[in-house]
């Protein structure tokens, strides 16, 4: 008889699982930092987010734990939507509208490419989620990890937060594979050749400065619960474009930027423990990552096409799928399979406009997700 | 069932204000860029261009002696080498023989600043 001389207890067994669920966790950690050295995808966000992962999967550490580095972070920068709000400010100030404001017409393309927020909301229902957590998934396809991160703090479970920021940093970084596909099969060769001439006409300086302030006015009148977003991203903005205050421009593109991102992707990888991170939710919110992409580029490129249409063919339909807001990795993309069609084919700075549009487009969604459903 | 519906609710309103938005934001970016025109420094970048530098004293000393550019080049070279402000000569390759203009220039300039400060012809040695 054996039963009586096993020396090991269910708590034993309990915590032999917890080390091996933990040991999934670096693996998984180690993959992230892998394919961040190796393959280059979003090596800034994905380094910090590894580490952190590794960090708080490391049993009675206790960084992870009430009073823990990780649990401290999370609580001053998280749980407050600071570490976003503090990346937009960054983003803003690194943005350019240059190219939106000498043809603002593309800013419907950047409208359009935010069906694929509302696409997954509505997958993200079907697969089971509660109303709560298919906000925050839907809002990965708006490909904007910070806003990702803030609708997620406001709506998402806890546990979901981690797979959510992934999954929007990992399909930005799979920008390049995922929409070339997509863009050639709905569009022509004829369709994807046609030649924008870019005439860069000077922008003035009060336009420039109005311009920001003009969004968030607009922002404040449709979509108010975006004003955290939409007034961080401005006010980076104005400090770039003012003149005056270069040394604060030039610290929000910077320094403080780089300190946010180090501590936000620390802080998400800390909410990655194994018994939250390891469960079918994972995978659905992976797969619905990957839908949300996809349907934002569609969306994208078939609005294109009408305004191909509209515009007398002069307009060429693959700039929708610069819409997508992952700057400006997609507008990229989109330069290159223009490219690829006609080799005289210069699109990158027609598709800045859609770009930046694409992120104003989805930090107003996100607004209007949280106001109603928070 | 009721989810679904509540989230095909949120779908069309949150697809229609953002639409809202970026159209009314066409609107206003092109009336902004119709009726302000381009102010005195109009700006092709977010910085301003980068003020050229100062001109040299020797820039402007030779800008004032003559009109043709290329014997003020010459006149500047030609200084900066007498004051000992060309730190290092970089050997080029040498042109086409067919082209002794710039050349000629250089060396006319240079005589003509020597001959005019009495500066010696002959090779000098470094002073101690």
């Amino acid at each position: 008889m054996l039963t009586g001389d096993i020396p090991f207890d269910s708590q034993f067994f309990s915590e032999l699982a917890s080390l091996w669920d933990s040991g999934v966790m670096f693996l998984i950690a180690m993959g992230f930092i892998y394919l961040a050295i190796r393959k280059g995808f979003e090596p800034l966000l994905l380094i910090p987010i590894g580490v952190g992962m590794m960090l708080a999967n490391i049993p009675f550490s206790g960084l992870a734990e009430e009073g823990g580095l990780l649990v401290l972070l999370k609580g001053f920068g998280l749980d407050t939507g600071l570490f976003p709000l503090l990346m937009f400010l960054g983003l803003g100030a690194l943005t350019d509208f240059t190219a939106l404001i000498q043809r603002p017409s593309m800013a419907l393309l950047g409208a359009a490419a935010q069906v694929g927020i509302f696409g997954t909301l509505l997958g993200a229902i079907a697969l089971g989620f509660s109303l709560e957590n298919a906000g925050a998934i839907g809002i990965i396809g708006g490909a904007d990890g910070p806003t990702a991160i803030f609708v997620s703090i406001r709506l998402a479970d806890e546990s979901l937060l981690g797979p959510i920021a992934i999954s929007a940093y990992s399909y930005m970084a799979m920008v390049p594979l995922i929409q070339p596909p997509i863009m050639r099969f709905l569009t022509t060769k004829r369709e994807r050749s046609v030649v924008m001439t870019y005439d860069p006409k000077p922008v003035p300086k009060l336009v420039r400065l109005l311009f920001p302030l003009v969004i968030l006015m607009l922002a404040a009148l449709v979509a108010p619960k975006s004003i955290p977003l939409i007034g961080m991203f401005m006010f980076g903005n104005l400090l770039r474009e003012s003149g005056v205050v270069e040394r604060l421009a030039n610290t929000a593109q910077n320094e403080l930027i780089n300190i946010t991102t180090i501590l936000l992707g620390l802080t998400v990888g800390g909410t990655m423990v194994a018994d939250k991170f390891l469960n079918p939710d994972t995978l659905k919110i992976f797969g619905l990552g990957l839908v949300a992409f996809t349907v934002a580029t569609a969306s994208g490129v078939l609005f294109g096409k009408i305004m191909y249409l509209a515009s007398g063919k002069k307009i060429n339909p693959l700039l929708g799928a610069a819409g997508v807001s992952a700057v400006p990795m997609s507008a990229r993309v989109v330069h290159k399979v223009a490219l690829e069609a006609n080799p005289n084919n210069y699109l990158i700075m027609h598709a800045m406009g859609p770009n930046v549009a694409g992120v104003l487009g989805s930090a107003i969604a996100a607004g209007v997700i949280i106001s109603m459903i928070g | 069932m009721k989810d679904y519906e509540r989230a095909l609710e949120i779908a069309g309103t949150g697809i229609g204000v953002v639409f809202l938005a970026l159209v009314a934001l066409t609107f206003i970016t092109m009336l902004l860029t119709r009726y302000i025109k381009e102010d005195d420094k109009p700006d092709g970048g977010p910085t301003e261009a980068p003020t050229p530098p100062e001109p040299h004293d020797a820039d402007q000393k030779a800008a004032e002696q003559g009109d043709d550019p290329a014997v003020i080049a010459a006149m500047v070279a030609a200084i900066r080498v007498v004051r000992g402000g060309v730190a290092r000569v970089v050997r080029r390759p040498r042109g086409p023989v067919e082209s002794p203009a710039s050349g000629s220039w250089r060396s006319q300039g240079r005589q003509a600043l020597m001959d005019s400060q009495g500066v010696s012809t002959k090779p000098r040695s470094r002073k101690r």
